[in-house]
């Protein structure tokens, strides 16, 4: 495990987007022509309905880094991985160079996959799923030659005895893969279930984590139930900030860092991107000084 | 729960006979029941966006449906039915389930003699093919040698049914009309907004379409009554070929060998 996660490289902060979102919201090109400070590598969300769009190419034929951020295979479900997704994952993950696969480990479907569901659940959080959860990542990092970076997802409802990062803490350690903190999901659950936004990390191998996610979130209400929205607007809560502070200080083996704000005005979103640059430089600092 | 907050109410109100039959342990129940149940209820467009996914698909039947029940309460009630919670506990399509859940409404509010049977059974083959061509593994794509012996099947994403010589003409008139009102969708306040006028009476006729890829989609083409014929013949899977000959009525052996000659050569067809 400590091997792979060595050779993964340093990206350093990145945008997130999707199929479209560089022509709907803030275009990934245009941010880096006009600020290469910040903008380091492109996180692509994809499925095999949509695919690659012209931006996200366009980006890998000028040579720049990215990821690949499935949104469309259950994890947690042995079945779903199947040779048609295994296949077409990485052969896009391939055609734009991606330094890793990666993506929410919860249910994107229900049963089969099939678009439209509109449904992104977190496992059930009990041991037996983190064993096939694992299971599946050894499979899927076999077959594609990727290394895969299970996130944990967010939601309002989140079922099992266990806490979310001892879950993934499992899933890690029984597959020696690296792992993707998205500390905005992870202050969700941890509101939710009426926790410290630290609570548990303590426990958790951060030393296995290569990537980190930050977005902005949005209490919300129903009927008096009152949750945080997943809603990537420009700020993150307070909390979410309060366990990206807490988890890079102690993450050595931390290789980038998103910001998930893609459908946003542009100009709202600079201050997170320079406040996360600061925390985390593309360029070890270490390195710099050599 | 997610989607039915009636399930919801149930399940909390009585867990156990909400829940008979399903494969869950005290605990799980306990987890299930512990979970505030209002949290379920958290997003109020999740049935309304699946419902515009799965209406993407069923296009004009749903439309003739609309049209029939003025309400859309009565599409929406799909999240509260039988063949929604049937097809998650099984794990099936839910375009499959929503399919079924039209044909329910149909019967109910249909005229007898009305295309809508058709356009639903259409939309759902479509439906069905486009699936089977997304999970076909193109490796096992096999057109192989006629062999009269041998078995053959419709190759994924084919399908082939006779329908009212009307069929496509009615989905092209709702087409037309969902492009009209989607110009500016705020007529749909109207009391004088376009409805859904110019469907064609059935012909009471009947030709063979098929359904096949194109293009990574699937899309129609008329097929003479004989290929017709022949293609239905292997709709229900694989089967010798020799045996489906003997279904075709009015083609002689030698035409018979010669279609399926072609249709192998095309793809239409493979050896099993």
């Amino acid at each position: 495990m400590g091997a792979q996660i060595e050779r993964l490289p340093r990206l350093g902060v990145g945008l997130s987007g999707e199929f479209g979102s560089s022509a709907k919201g803030i275009d990934v090109l245009e941010l880096r022509s006009d600020r290469p400070d910040l903008v380091h590598f492109f996180e692509y969300g994809a499925d095999l309905d949509r695919g690659l769009d012209e931006h996200v190419r366009l980006w890998a034929s000028k040579g720049l880094p990215a990821t690949y951020h499935f949104l469309d295979i259950n994890l947690a479900e042995s079945e779903d991985v199947d040779e048609r997704w295994l296949t077409a994952t990485a052969d896009r993950a391939r055609a734009i160079s991606a330094a890793w696969l990666c993506g929410d480990a919860g249910l994107w479907h229900v049963g089969a996959r099939e678009r439209g569901h509109q449904v992104l659940l977190p496992p059930v959080l009990c041991r037996e799923s983190a064993i096939e959860t694992a299971e599946n990542i050894v499979e899927i990092q076999e077959r594609t030659d990727f290394a895969v970076l299970p996130e944990n997802p967010p939601s309002v409802v989140y079922l099992g005895p266990m806490h979310i990062l001892d879950y993934f803490a499992e899933v890690s350690a029984r597959s020696g893969c690296g792992l993707l903190l998205d500390c905005a999901h992870l202050a969700i659950f941890q509101h939710l279930r009426g926790l410290d936004p630290l609570a548990g990390l303590d426990g958790f191998p951060l030393d296995r984590v290569v990537e980190m996610h930050v977005a902005g979130g949005t209490v919300r209400h129903v009927d008096g139930f009152e949750y945080i929205d997943d809603s990537h607007s420009p700020d993150p809560v307070p909390a979410t900030w309060e366990i990206f502070e807490h988890a890079i200080a102690r993450a050595p083996n931390l290789k980038a860092v998103v910001y998930e704000c893609e459908y946003n005005e542009r100009s709202r979103c600079l201050p997170v991107f320079e406040r996360l640059n600061a925390a985390f430089p593309a360029v070890e600092p270490a390195a710099v000084a050599t | 729960m997610l989607f039915d907050p009636a399930f919801v109410a149930s399940v909390h109100d009585d867990p156990l006979q909400a829940l008979d039959g399903l494969d869950l342990t005290d605990a799980e129940i306990e987890n299930l029941v512990a979970t505030d149940r209002r949290a379920w209820g958290h997003d109020p467009l999740r049935r309304l966006r699946t419902l515009r996914t799965l209406v993407d698909e069923f296009k004009a039947s749903s439309t003739m449906l609309l049209a029939a029940t003025r309400s859309v309460a009565s599409l929406d009630a799909f999240f509260s039915s039988i063949e929604f919670h049937d097809a998650i506990q099984s794990r099936r399509s839910l375009a499959g389930a929503f399919a079924e859940f039209l044909d329910r409404m149909r019967a109910e509010h249909d005229p007898a003699d009305g295309l809508l049977e058709d356009v639903l059974r259409l939309e759902a083959t479509m439906a069905r093919c486009r699936r089977e061509l997304d999970r076909a593994d193109p490796a096992e794509t096999f057109a192989g040698p006629f062999d009269p012996a041998r078995t053959a099947m419709l190759s994924p994403g084919h399908a082939a049914g006779r329908y009212d010589a009307s069929v496509v003409e009615a989905v092209n008139a709702v087409e037309r009309y969902l492009f009209e009102v989607g110009l500016m969708p705020a007529v749909a306040l109207c009391d004088d907004a376009p409805r859904l006028a110019g469907l064609p009476e059935p012909a009471r006729t009947r030709v063979h379409l098929l359904a096949l890829p194109a293009d990574g989609s699937i899309s129609l083409m008329p097929v003479d009554d004989d290929y017709g014929a022949l293609l239905v013949a292997f709709s229900g899977g694989p089967r010798r070929i020799e045996d489906a000959f003997g279904e075709v009525e009015g083609a002689s052996y030698d035409d018979l060998v010669t279609m399926t000659e072609s249709l192998l050569e095309e793809g239409v067809l493979r050896i099993h």
